[in-house]
């Protein structure tokens, strides 16, 4: 089921909530089992055949984790064997759903063989909660958690709001969060700010992202055919796609957090401003953060991080990189990706280092020039990574670059030109060109893009508009030094619950509702 | 937190409030401008007359349309008759009206035909009429091996649940359901809300987009583009795009060895149905600027066109219809182009190589009603074939495109080098998207 759905919203939501505080007035476990059953529905409503995979996983997870738990403080090595086999197993299923096809393919291709593989459908949520159910072992292992209840297990990894696409959350973060006094009792206050929450992430995904999402795609679509793009529409491509994959996600991550603070749960936040950022090791603080945080802890981390010298510390980071990048797909773009964030990450890091060397302090404020200088270069690094994401195959990434370096001219619509008068002829006369048709989709597509990069610049994000009412787990430490300054708007638009904010909420959440009826799926659904 | 609680009740009661409003201002909104014609909304001159958005939805919005009109006469086919053929003609008998124009731009033959298997079955009982325009172009089709006509129809499509029977001509249970989640989904759609304000905005627009509440489409969206940019730059854009899908080695009429495809299948099955419930069927074949024409000579299509003049002729026969050609040489169609690239003159019988003004399609109409035209003209456009004459039309045809070749050799020279392979004539103009409509 869709968060972007009247069937979600209109019937599900409502009745998991009613039914959830109807039951925990006779007993915590029902609300518990309540709640899994719903989540379980909501699951199932794609495709009820992944029900069993997703209860088989949970099962023998929770058998692991029980077994590791109970096993932590013994000496022997058993419990580090029966950790690496849980891992293996995770990933095993994983790599069969998500990418048994692409080695196949890549099999075929180096080795000259013919192997085929009948289409494997990838079940929904299977790259979340793999990720979250290692995460537990291996906090079960370290002893830092431990759950022998199944139902309890079962919450922590279907809860409804982050079971698709996130936040990947640990167990002990959420589970604490069931057991506290009041969790059981329905509060107004969290029902308003929850639903504020859903109601700011609804409009981020149906209005503001799938408003913009048709540029992109169009564009995209063309590299993919062949067409070979000027500069104004590849950029104009690569740019709509940006904004609609924030919008998007960011959009889908509110809407989560909101949905789960309606319950009275927080769930940890996943994006703060990341397009602010102005270096690209703080990008990654601020995008897709729980993701980040996983890699950071289960990957980096154990494969040494930055405690064996520097080399040793740029390989772990590229490993993680691109490991990460795979994780989004079975693809060699997403392969590049990955690699392309990791060199950047290796060259923000050498310079960090250069600097230290030459001795210039990492602490000055750096000025205004020099900070829209790292925020543009930033941004720009973080577009080029985008075309590699969202394109096809490598052919069709390449045909977006050579658009935006120009190779194919710089062109604009016909009828624009032709509108701008003298101005049209002078841009003629220095090399512009000029193409057929798309005069309106131009004009639609860069309009779009900006207002949605204002938005995405200066506007405080959904943890500064709550932050009265601390609305997600840990919030970021928000570091202004690294960030475009967004000024005073962050202050003057403070949540609370005033006949303004409740105003604001109402039209927002109804333009939201307005927006479903063109339905669309959330981009993170296919990783 | 120590906001007090009573806080949150006033703002959950003010924030509901807030949604719901929103929420029925936007479909009252919705529904009194009605930008794609659904409701039936009354049309009021400075308001919402004029449709600039209804193109968008045409498909959504002429099944009602023209249940709420109840023709008499249907005009049917794609975009070509659909701003071709005016339901105001003055040719049209007092017992012909209402007529409703059903084209629908960019509808393929089986679309073609439920539309005005739907529009005969909500107009009123008794004597009905239609006049179908065919298309070359909706004939070539991706051919399988098999019979791709033995299981008709292929597939159920979307826009068949607003539709009052089935391919079948069974009556369509869905329909009322289907209706209400189209008009709910349509007045609480903020595409629509942005359509209405887009309306609202556009009514003092003299060349604004429309749908007249006939369902013609009066083609005012092209009058700024040729005002613009010069008629040559559509001629341009669309004979490169008909030279792109004539050149396309997987189209083609009939499959292997065949006579016979799954459009043919369709017309023959709409004949039967329409024969069934008491109505007159008048084909005609679209006419064609000559470029058009030239450009289905130069694909190496030319022999296929016959082929399907010749098919249509049958079939026409077959089911006891008339069938007009109208898509011939003559001095209309070779009407000449203006040679600068951004000109100001206008072509006075085409917008371009596909779509033929009104005023041509006057031209026809005296031709297809000829009887009760109140002012007669010995102009003709189009000739009724029959097998008696259908050889000697295509050999005269056949010798007209020589002659044309001939005498436009520089015009033959710039249609070729749009075919995909040859040299472009593209010196710093390339395709991006199709034109209007």
């Amino acid at each position: 089921m869709l968060f972007n759905s009247y069937e979600f919203i209109f019937l599900f939501l409502p009745i998991a909530f009613l039914g959830y505080f109807m039951f925990a007035r006779k007993g915590r476990e029902l609300a518990i089992a309540w709640l899994v059953l719903a989540s379980l529905f909501f699951y199932g409503w794609w495709n009820p055949a992944y029900l069993l995979l997703i209860v088989a996983s949970m099962l023998v997870n929770f058998g692991i984790g029980e077994a590791l738990s109970k096993a932590h403080g013994s000496t022997g090595g058993s419990s580090k064997l029966l950790l690496t086999l849980g891992v293996l197993l995770n990933l095993g299923v994983l790599g069969y759903y998500k990418y048994a096809g692409f080695f196949i393919e890549n099999l075929n291709a180096i080795a000259d063989v013919d192997y085929h593989l009948k289409t494997i459908v990838l079940p929904l949520a299977i790259s979340f909660f793999t990720f979250q159910q290692i995460a537990y072992l291996v906090d079960a292992y370290r002893g830092i958690t431990k759950e022998y209840r199944f139902s309890h297990y079962a919450l922590f990894v279907t809860f409804f709001p982050q079971l698709i696409a996130g936040p990947i959350v640990h167990h002990n973060e959420m589970l604490p969060q069931f057991a506290r006094r009041d969790a059981f009792r329905a509060s107004l206050s969290n029902i308003c700010i929850g639903l504020s929450i859903f109601a700011i992430g609804l409009f981020k995904k149906a209005v503001l992202a799938d408003g913009v999402a048709g540029y992109g795609t169009t564009i995209f679509d063309s590299a993919a055919n062949g067409t070979e793009l000027a500069f104004f529409e590849a950029w104009g491509g690569a740019l709509a796609y940006t904004m609609q994959l924030y919008f998007d996600f960011s959009g889908y991550s509110d809407m989560a957090i909101g949905g789960a603070r309606i319950f009275g749960i927080r769930l940890p936040l996943n994006f703060h401003s990341p397009y602010k950022a102005t270096n690209i090791v703080e990008f990654w603080r601020r995008w897709h953060m729980t993701l980040s945080r996983f890699l950071r802890d289960y990957l980096y981390i154990p494969l040494g991080g930055s405690r064996r010298g520097k080399i040793r510390r740029y390989v772990n980071l590229i490993t993680t990189m691109l490991l990460g990048g795979l994780w989004h797909g079975a693809g060699w773009t997403f392969v590049i990706w990955g690699a392309l964030h990791g060199s950047y990450l290796i060259i923000n890091h050498a310079w960090i280092h250069t600097r230290e060397a030459l001795g210039l302090s990492r602490h000055a404020e750096p000025s205004r020039l020099a900070k829209s200088l790292s925020w543009l270069l930033t941004f720009l690094a973080v577009v080029l990574g985008w075309v590699f994401f969202r394109a096809s195959d490598f052919d069709s990434a390449m045909a977006m670059l050579r658009g935006m370096v120009g190779i194919n001219g710089v062109a604009l619509p016909n009828a624009l030109l032709r509108h701008l008068g003298e101005a049209g002829d002078w841009l003629t006369r220095i090399g512009i060109q000029a193409h057929l048709g798309g005069g309106s989709n131009f004009i639609f597509t860069y309009s779009w893009v900006s207002v949605l990069l204002l938005i995405a610049l200066f506007a405080p994000n959904t943890q500064q508009i709550l932050s009265r009412f601390e609305p997600a787990l840990e919030p970021y430490p928000s570091n202004e030094r690294y960030q475009i300054s967004m000024g005073r708007l962050s202050s003057a638009m403070r949540w609370a619950p005033t006949a303004k904010w409740a105003v604001a909420t109402g039209v927002i959440a109804a333009l939201g509702v307005l927006a479903l009826s063109s339905v669309s799926e959330f981009l993170y659904f296919q990783f | 937190m120590d906001t007090p609680e009573l806080d949150f009740r006033r703002f959950v009661r003010l924030s509901l409030a807030t949604f719901v409003g929103v929420l029925l201002v936007a479909a009252s909104f919705n529904y009194f401008v009605d930008p794609y014609d659904l409701f039936g909304a009354p049309r009021v001159k400075g308001f919402n007359a004029l449709k600039p958005t209804a193109g968008k939805h045409i498909r959504l919005s002429k099944p009602f349309m023209v249940s709420r009109f109840s023709p008499r006469t249907v005009i049917g086919g794609n975009s070509r008759p659909e701003l071709g053929l005016d339901p105001l003609n003055a040719c049209w008998k007092q017992a012909d009206h209402p007529v409703f124009n059903m084209g629908i731009p960019g509808a393929d033959i089986f679309m073609q035909a439920r539309m005005l298997q739907h529009a005969m079955a909500v107009a009123p009982k008794g004597d009905k009429q239609i006049f179908w325009g065919l298309d070359f172009m909706d004939f070539l089709d991706r051919r399988p091996e098999q019979n791709d006509w033995t299981s008709w129809p292929r597939s159920a499509h979307e826009y068949e649940k607003s539709l009052a029977v089935t391919a079948s001509g069974q009556v369509n249970e869905k329909l009322p359901w289907n209706r209400f989640k189209k008009y709910a989904t349509t007045l609480f759609s903020i595409d629509a809300l942005n359509d209405s304000a887009y309306t609202l905005l556009s009514q003092g627009n003299a060349n604004a987009s429309t749908r007249r509440r006939d369902g013609f489409n009066p083609a005012r969206d092209y009058i700024d583009a040729v005002a613009l940019e010069g008629q040559n730059v559509l001629f341009r854009q669309k004979n490169r795009e008909l030279a792109n899908i004539f050149a396309r080695n997987d189209l083609s009429l009939f499959g292997n060895g065949r006579q016979w495809s799954h459009e043919f299948e369709t017309v023959s099955r709409t004949l039967e149905y329409l024969k069934k419930s008491d109505t007159k069927v008048t084909l005609f074949i679209n006419p064609y600027h000559a470029n058009y024409l030239a450009l289905i000579a130069l694909s190496g299509r030319w022999p296929e066109f016959e082929q399907w003049k010749h098919q249509l002729q049958r079939l026409a026969n077959e089911h006891g219809v008339d069938l007009w050609d109208f898509a011939v040489f003559n001095d209309y169609t070779q009407e000449s182009l203006p040679v600068e690239r951004n000109s100001k003159r206008t072509l006075h019988w085409f917008w371009e190589p596909a779509h033929y003004k009104a005023k041509y399609g006057d031209l026809m109409l005296r031709q297809l009603l000829g009887a009760s035209c109140p002012e007669q003209d010995s102009r003709t456009v189009g000739i009724r074939l029959t097998s008696g004459n259908i050889e000697s039309h295509l050999e005269h045809e056949r010798d007209a495109m020589a002659l044309y070749r001939k005498l436009q050799a520089e015009s033959i020279d710039r249609l070729e080098a749009y075919l995909p392979g040859k040299a472009a004539d593209a010196k710093s103009i390339r395709l991006l998207s199709p034109p209007p409509p």
